[in-house]
């Protein structure tokens, strides 16, 4: 008698699809849903590895959407060292859900919190307290850096054809107010003050909760925008968790992939496996650098190029008429492989114990 | 008794003994050469150390000094000094005033004022930043840093804005440059003066009385040339003499 798994695929098989396969000849990871043309405009934010994205879209001749360039006649460093660039919006990186639906929420309500953290006679943001190195000179340029960035995510969101968010993190820490910070205060700026300040490790729920609060944020304001989640493959550089580092990883990313998956049973929304091109077991952590944590240059390279070989393949779905995209910024230069990573979560690295 | 200190490396010097300051720069000096003889120079013995811009590729810091790397431009410098000088030893002077010398600062102004003109934020880190890339990336920026770390006296009248009315060359990066006020001009000024300051440089701004709209140099101070050829990068001794005007102010302000 027949059962369902007679009439499987080979690529729904370990044996077929991986384990006779060299690790670089695995393919069909990604089916889209949907093909990306190379006009529509597309916003990327979110964690750390996020950044590639970007980058490799530009590069590839694809709309990548720059809502907020910076001043013209900066040079490719001083663009980068400002977070000008990194994501269409110069929020610095969106770790967890909660951030991301502050954002949206701050950007259409077109206020933010009034917390500024103060440092040798500079000031910080909060929310994103790398960006400008050094800090801000004056507090009136840090108010009016805020609601440049807030400007430039509504221009955003209203331009995108496609969302991509990757989610990095559940651990968090959170002010009186209940306000998530980019990270935990005391690190690059700021006090930290045990009766002030909450670390919270966000479950199952409080990540969904966080997610569908921002995409209903974002189809408010874009009905026809379609999103693309990706989970970042880079570890924790630091728990709070009272677990070990490792452990703690497995449990965040763990989490943030459940959410994902779950959410892209919309057909609005996909899942692009980034996380499984470099964590899974036959890929045998090759694409980690020597310290296991950063993404080595090859394995950005590999996702990539797993990202692009389909992208343009998939039947466009239907979805509501994409707004006049923005004329394409000419292509940029291929990344540099020197560059690094702007992760305001490298500086918890600085405060580490000595083993 | 007290080893000299390196700003002052003459034993015992009588209290009437000169100044000895070296004016180092490119074509730019020349508006201050040509202004010498308006100005009150008593108490200083005035050297001048240059040659055209081009020419700048071709210098070095080297022991204690600025030096050609090779003769043709080593005598080319010489050819215009009183004493032959094929290369400026910091050491043997109080005060070296760089004129010009390719410290080129307009493209930040323009930066500037294009940043008013698109309602972009342009924050103090940022030009910050601006000015020490740009500084760094010019060799006689370095030739100043050791010059002041010797302990002789470095002053930088860098390259005034061009005349009014003419092309420079910046027009494509920056259309809407002129937009920068004089608020915008002043901001910058006293972030290169700080930048400046942080490696023990002393910057004399452009005079404010020579600035035209946003960031051109008033006609009244263009060089002759400037009707014939249209040259609107060097300027005339009215200039050079209200360059001299700064430069000895922030030099007897300090001696």
């Amino acid at each position: 008698m027949s059962h369902p798994y007679d009439s499987l695929p080979p690529d729904a098989f370990w044996r077929t699809a991986v384990a006779d396969r060299s690790a670089f000849d695995i393919k069909g990871l990604w089916r889209p849903k949907w093909a990306i043309g190379r006009k529509e405009p597309i916003v990327t934010t979110g964690s750390c590895f996020a950044q590639h994205f970007g980058r490799a879209l530009a590069a590839r001749g694809y709309a990548w959407l720059d809502a907020q360039p910076g001043p013209r006649g900066l040079d490719d460093s001083q663009r980068r060292d400002f977070h000008y660039g990194t994501f269409s919006f110069r929020t610095g990186n969106i770790y967890t859900p909660r951030m991301l639906r502050q954002w949206l929420d701050w950007a259409f309500a077109d206020r933010m919190p009034d917390e500024v953290w103060e440092k040798a006679g500079r000031f910080f943001d909060p929310f994103r307290p790398g960006i400008e190195p050094g800090g801000f000179v004056t507090l009136e340029e840090l108010c009016a850096s805020q609601t440049e960035t807030l400007a430039a995510i509504r221009a955003a969101i209203a331009q995108a054809s496609v969302f991509v968010f990757t989610l990095g993190l559940t651990e968090s820490w959170q002010g009186p107010e209940g306000v998530e910070y980019a990270i935990c205060p005391g690190t690059v700026a700021g006090r930290f003050d045990p009766a002030q300040h909450r670390f919270l490790n966000h479950g199952y729920a409080g990540l969904m909760a966080d997610m569908e609060g921002a995409l209903s944020t974002l189809f408010r304001h874009n009905p026809g925008v379609r999103v693309l989640l990706t989970v970042s493959p880079v570890p924790l550089t630091a728990t709070a968790s009272g677990a070990h580092v490792l452990v703690a990883t497995s449990q965040s990313k763990a989490l943030l992939r459940a959410v994902a998956g779950a959410l892209a049973d919309d057909p609005r929304i996909d899942y692009f496996p980034s996380y499984e091109i470099i964590t899974a077991p036959p890929f045998r952590g090759m694409f980690f650098a020597p310290n296991q944590r950063s993404i080595a240059e090859a394995g950005v390279a590999f996702v990539m190029e797993q990202f692009f070989s389909v992208l343009g393949r998939a039947p466009a779905a239907p979805r509501a008429p994409a707004p006049e995209p923005k004329p394409a910024e000419p292509p940029a230069a291929e990344p540099d492989s020197a560059t690094d990573l702007r992760c305001e979560e490298e500086i918890l690295n600085a405060f580490a114990q000595p083993r | 008794m007290p080893s000299p200190s390196p700003a002052n490396r003459r034993a015992n010097p009588p209290a009437d003994a000169p100044l000895r300051l070296a004016v180092f720069g490119d074509s730019h000096y020349a508006c201050v050469r040509a202004a010498e003889g308006r100005v009150d120079l008593a108490g200083l013995d005035v050297e001048y150390w240059g040659h055209v811009g081009r020419r700048f590729k071709f210098l070095t810091w080297a022991d204690g000094a600025i030096r050609a790397t090779d003769d043709q431009t080593a005598l080319r410098f010489a050819k215009f000094n009183d004493k032959g000088r094929t290369s400026l030893p910091a050491r043997e002077f109080d005060a070296i005033l760089f004129v010009g010398c390719r410290l080129y600062l307009t493209p930040i102004f323009l930066l500037v004022g294009q940043a008013r003109a698109d309602g972009q934020l342009l924050s103090g880190a940022l030009i910050d930043r601006l000015i020490l890339d740009r500084l760094t990336g010019t060799p006689t920026w370095d030739f100043a840093v050791q010059t002041a770390r010797l302990g002789t006296r470095v002053l930088i009248s860098p390259p005034s804005f061009p005349t009014e009315g003419g092309e420079h060359g910046w027009e494509a990066l920056f259309p809407d440059g002129s937009a920068l006020l004089p608020d915008d001009r002043a901001l910058v000024w006293d972030r290169v003066q700080a930048v400046m300051a942080g490696s023990g440089v002393t910057l004399i701004p452009q005079p404010a009385d020579t600035v035209a709209a946003g960031a051109t140099t008033w006609l009244a101070f263009a060089t002759d040339s400037h009707a014939t050829t249209g040259d609107a990068e060097h300027k005339n001794a009215d200039y050079g003499a209200l360059v001299w005007r700064d430069a000895l102010a922030a030099l007897r302000g300090a001696v």
